[in-house]
């Protein structure tokens, strides 16, 4: 049976895979919606959605790498004070965008649409989800 | 049409225009916490008071499923008031 489908529908924490690595994350909570709104609509206004990051600023930027910080610290109450500020920011620049898809996926807001840009060739380091879909 | 009639529909498109500015085409340049006033009055008017503080942290995934369930019972109450 698939849990992790149950698990979505009940706003609880689903599997996600970075890497080989097995991690659980929960969705955010409506106290963020505003900020996390405002991300998706940046997105939305780009026409292909391998030009959805072009449409951020700096200021975008910063509130997705707190909102996917929120998610993980929700998700790992203790994990900022076992890895540190820096150890945590360093976790979020090295899988940033994987991490992106995982906020929009986990809080049910169409991670499909979003790609990451051609231009930016990073390391595909994401596996397939877990039992997802 | 009935006061009932025309609450419904009210209710259906400020369910329809959250959800469009949630999920689509999001014209707005800044998105306030209107959302959210506007989210809560919706889930109030169906289910009964919730105390504000208890709303906001309610997962977002929760949030937007019972919103479908709203617009889906409406557009079924919709349906069954025109065969009238």
């Amino acid at each position: 049976m698939d849990v992790n489908k149950f698990r979505a529908h009940l706003g609880k924490e689903r599997e996600f895979k970075i890497g080989e690595d097995t991690f659980r994350f929960k969705p955010l909570t409506v106290s963020e919606l505003p900020e996390l709104l405002s991300i998706i609509a940046k997105f939305a206004k780009a026409e292909k959605p391998e030009e959805s990051f072009y449409q951020l600023d700096k200021n975008d930027i910063n509130t997705l790498i707190n909102l996917i910080k929120k998610m993980i610290i929700r998700s790992y109450p203790n994990i900022e004070n076992e890895l540190g500020e820096e150890g945590l920011n360093e976790f979020i620049a090295n899988n940033f965008f994987t991490l992106i898809t995982i906020l929009f996926e986990v809080n049910s807001m169409g991670a499909a649409q979003i790609k990451r840009p051609p231009t930016l060739n990073f390391p595909q380091n994401v596996s397939k989800e877990t039992n997802s879909k | 049409m009935s006061q009932k009639k025309q609450t419904q529909n009210d209710s259906k498109d400020t369910i329809e225009r959250l959800k469009r500015r949630i999920l689509f085409g999001i014209k707005q340049p800044k998105i306030t916490e209107e959302a959210i006033i506007n989210i809560h009055h919706i889930l109030m008017m169906n289910y009964g008071w919730i105390p504000f503080e208890e709303f906001k942290n309610l997962p977002i995934p929760t949030v937007l499923n019972l919103l479908d369930k709203i617009a889906e019972t409406n557009k079924e109450i919709n349906r069954r008031l025109k065969r009238r």
